[in-house]
This record gives structure tokens, sequence and C-alpha cells, in this order.
């Protein structure tokens, strides 16, 4: 059953799933949708083109939806897409896209986000992402599923973060970082890879050691980095390091971290 | 004044051959080093040693060779070792790094400083990277990292600096007989008996190993590689491993792939001869850094 406080200010146009809960004082959009039994604690303001998936629960005074925040952005329609099961911290806050970046924010199923954290406009953010208090995501980030952000730490615009890195706390992070990367260090340094994470995930030992010796085939191997890449492509069958290899070798708008 | 106190093999000789002023040659009673010593010494009188190095004028020593764990005879203690026998006792009951630990305790106590042999030698720790012509594959890289972790596991445990590992495989652990004797295990060319059913042998050895698994008994060690590098947090002032040209040799024989040592942390005697003999040979020399990932 689908409870919405009175004090809540519900726009016309807002679509409320079945079950949800809407606390005091919260404010929807009239774009916004809210799936199943999404629950809006207090005090939560959505607004703009903006979905949330099924079970979000959002807690106080965070700002979802709200316009993004580029100088470039001239009110045009754009959007929020919010994923099932994430939980949003109280002052977090997520910008729809801008039409240069393809108008959409995009945000994962299972996600943390906690509190004071930033979304900003056209971030790309996968699934399990955890980004800890006052981190900041900024725009047009690509952050893969299970990556770790630490807290007051910093996203650069068009970084990409590979799938299973984690990112050390009060660590600004100004370039792409390979899958399963361990960066650490005010002005994030490749330190290794995330073996904790691969561990706690199942990946089996022979996928772990593979992984260990193309991150250092990376590092000490003969040639660029790129040379290193594609010579791990040929030799290694693993499919954690062909992943690897296929993030470092697509497109990106920003160099590698490298090994240290 | 230095003394070197001598194990055996080629390693006293290589620091005295750098060193300017001859030091006080030392060995214990029973071990035969390549140096002639001024002063042998059995462990039971070691509190008198130590008393005589003082009165020498020593102020250093540096252990430099192997050297397997001596017996005690009760009998033969000295009044001078007599409060030392129950650490000397806790030393021997220890692995290799513990009880080099003790004893370098006892020899600082006595106001002996000890002194590494790489700070006597340090060319003897060479720069990372493949020294050699054969490069290295992924699959020897993978290897290396297994072998790494093996290293860690035996080190956490004080056993052994290297071991012997193929295709994801650990073919051998170094035991209390050392790396050579660990090598020889591989090594059918030695034994003309081998040679001739070594054909055989092969198939034989590959359908054992696939029959009994990852814990059987290898048959052979071709293409594998041997790695060796110190315990986690040894204390490097001794025992910090070393190869030389018949680690080169042995490696050869038994048909490796390479050699792996961990930069920074192993010894090579008579660098050039090894890398020759091993590029002879199409082995790699991969002085590898630690860790990395």
């Amino acid at each position: 059953m689908t409870h919405i406080h009175p004090t809540a200010v519900i726009a016309d146009g807002a679509q409320i799933g079945a079950g949800c809960k809407v606390g005091p004082f919260c404010v929807i959009g009239s774009d916004v949708v809210l799936a199943e039994r999404v629950e809006l604690k207090s005090h939560v303001v959505v607004d703009g083109d903006t979905h949330i998936g099924a079970d979000t629960v959002i807690f106080p005074f965070a700002v979802i939806g709200e316009i993004p925040q580029d100088l470039k952005f001239d009110g045009q329609k754009t959007r929020l897409r919010i994923g099932a099961r994430n939980r949003i911290r109280e002052h977090v806050t997520m910008n729809t896209g801008t039409t240069q970046g393809g108008g959409e924010t995009r945000i994962g199923d299972d996600g943390l986000f906690m509190a004071g954290c930033h979304i900003a406009h056209d971030a790309q953010i996968g699934d399990r992402v955890i980004v800890v208090n006052s981190s900041a995501i900024a725009g047009h980030c690509i952050i893969a599923d299970d990556v770790i952000i630490g807290g007051l730490s910093g996203v650069h615009q068009w970084v990409r973060i590979g799938q299973g890195a984690i990112i050390g706390a009060v660590t600004m992070v100004t370039k792409d970082v390979v899958p399963h990367g361990l960066v650490q260090g005010p002005r994030g340094a490749l330190d290794g890879l995330n073996l904790v994470g691969l561990k706690r995930k199942g990946v089996s030992r022979a996928d772990i050691t593979a992984l260990r010796a193309a991150f250092q085939m990376l590092k000490d191997g003969e040639g660029t980095f790129q040379d290193r890449a594609h010579r791990l492509a040929e030799e290694s069958d693993s499919t954690y390091v062909q992943e690897m290899v296929a993030f470092i070798l697509g497109d990106t708008d920003r160099n590698f971290l490298t090994p240290g | 004044m230095l003394a070197l106190i001598a194990g055996t093999g080629d390693l006293p000789l290589a620091l005295l051959a750098r060193l300017p002023v001859r030091p006080l040659i030392c060995a214990m009673d029973g071990f035969r080093p390549a140096i002639t010593p001024d002063v042998t010494f059995r462990i039971e009188h070691l509190g008198s040693f130590l008393a005589d190095l003082k009165t020498r004028g020593i102020t250093e020593v540096c252990m430099a060779g192997a050297v397997k764990r001596p017996s005690i005879d009760p009998a033969a203690i000295d009044a001078a070792t007599q409060p030392l026998v129950p650490r000397i006792a806790d030393a021997i009951a220890k692995g290799d790094d513990g009880a080099l630990r003790t004893i370098i305790a006892i020899f600082e106590e006595a106001g002996l400083a000890v002194k590494a042999a790489h700070e006597i030698a340090p060319d003897l720790l060479p720069d990372a990277g493949v020294l050699t012509r054969a490069p290295i594959t992924f699959d020897h890289r993978q290897d290396a990292v297994l072998a790494e972790q093996t290293l860690t596991e035996m080190g956490r445990a004080d056993l052994g600096q290297s071991c012997i590992v193929r295709g994801g495989r650990v073919l051998a652990r170094e035991g209390q007989a050392g790396t050579d004797a660990m090598i020889a295990r591989f090594g059918p060319e030695s034994d003309p008996l081998w040679a001739a059913v070594d054909g055989i042998g092969t198939v034989l050895g590959k359908a054992a190993e696939w029959l009994s698994g990852a814990d059987g008994e290898p048959s052979d060690a071709r293409g594998a590689i041997l790695f060796k590098g110190p315990k986690p947090d040894q204390d490097r002032r001794a025992d910090l491993p070393v190869i030389g040209l018949q680690t080169a040799k042995d490696a050869v024989a038994a048909g490796f792939a390479g050699i792996v040592i961990t930069y920074d942390g192993v010894m090579v005697l008579d660098l050039s001869a090894v890398i020759k003999t091993l590029d002879n040979a199409g082995l790699f020399l991969w002085v590898r850094p630690k860790g990395g990932a």
C-alpha cells in the first residue's frame, strides 16, 4: 500500500508506484517516476525527468534529478535513471544529464551512495557501486560494476573506472583506472589490484594469479603501456585479463593510471 | 676489524675478493669453507669464541656461506658458553631465520656488529629485469606470481627460500636439504640410466601427473621456473639467498625454462658466467621486483 505523508508536495503527472512511501516534506516533480516500493524518508527532493527503480530508499535531504551543474546547460530536457534497490543516503545529490553528454545520467542497481556524495551530469554508474561519504563523481565519468570509492575522494570528469576497482579515501582520481585496480594516495596512484575484492567475489586463484601477472607485465614489460596490453591480449586466455585488456584498448578521453 | 664467519660455497671467497684488508677468517668446526680459516670454533664453545674475537679487536662480523645445523655435545660445552645454552638450544629448534636471528642477537649482545654480505659486496645484488636473451612469457609471469605466493607461505613457517613451478603447479619446495638438493630431483641428464628411460619416463610421468592431480609427485620439471627469494621479513644480515654458476648449470640440466630471483633479495655469484651459461642453453634469468599487485 502506498503511503504519502500529507506534508509531501507531489506535482501533477508524477507517477508513484505501488507500495511507495513518501515521507514528510518530500517534493516530487511532475516528470518523476517512482517504481514499486520506493521509499523517500523525509525532506527528499526528486525533480526533473527522473526514474527511480524498485525498492530504492532515499534518505532525508537528498536532492535527486536537479539540473546539471554545467554552465553550458540551457534548460534542455535531460534525464536521470536510477536502478533498483539503491540506498541513497542523506544529502546526496544526483543531477540529470546534458545534451552534449548524451542527455542521461544513469545509476545501476544495488548501489550505496553514502551521505553527502555527488553524482554529476552524464555519469554512468554500474551495479553494486559504493560511493562513500562526501565523494564526488564529476560529469561524464563511467564507473563500472562493483567499484568502491572511498570517502572524501574525487573523480575527475570523463574518467573511467573499471569493474571491481577500489579507490582509497581522500584520493583524487584524474586518469582511468584499470578493472580491479587499487588506487590510493592524494593524487591517485595505481598501487596494485583489489585482491580483497577479488577474493570476496570468489574469483579463482588461477584467475587472480593471471591478473597479478598481467598487472606486473603492464608495469614492467617491454614497450609502451598499449604495447604491453596488446601482448597480454595475445598471451593470456584469462577472461579477467582479457577484460582488463579490452578496457585499456577501449576508447577513452583520458590517460591511464599506470602501475607505479 | 672484521671477522668473516665462513660457511661452505663460493660466497666467502667472493666477499674476500672485495675486501681491501683480509679479515679474520673463522669457521665452525666440521665445515670446510673454500678459504683456510684462521680460527675454528665449536658451537659448544661459542661463549669462548665471542670472548676471543673481542680480545683480537674484532668489532664486526659477517656470516657468509652455507652452514648446516650443528649437533651439540652437552659434555663439550665450556663454562663461557653455559649461560648461552638455553638460547642456542632454542635457536637450533627454530627455523633457519629464527635460528639466525637468535645467533645474531647473541653476537650483538657481545658487542659485535653483524654486517650483511651484500653490504660488503652490493654488486652481488643484480639490477631488476630480464638479464638474458631468452624472453619470458605470460605463463612464466603467472608461475612467478604463484611461486612468490608459495615462498610467502613457506616463509611464514620459516621453511626454504626456493621452489619450482610450472603451469600453475608447484612441483617442489625447498626443504632442509637446500636448493641444490631440490633441483637434483629433476636432473635426469646427469644420470645415464635416467637418460636411457627418459622418453618413456616423460610419457609415464605426465600420465602420472595427470592422474595424481595437483598434489602428485612430479616426474620432471622441464619448462618450469626455479624461483628463489628471501623469506618475508627475513633478517637480511644472514642467509640472504645466493645463486651461482652451479645453480645455473643445475637449472640447465633439469631443463628449466629459467630462473627467477627476487630483486634486491638474492645475491648472484659470477653473474656474467651465470648469464652466459643460461644464454647458451636458452634459459632466462629474471630479476623480478617483489610483488607488483
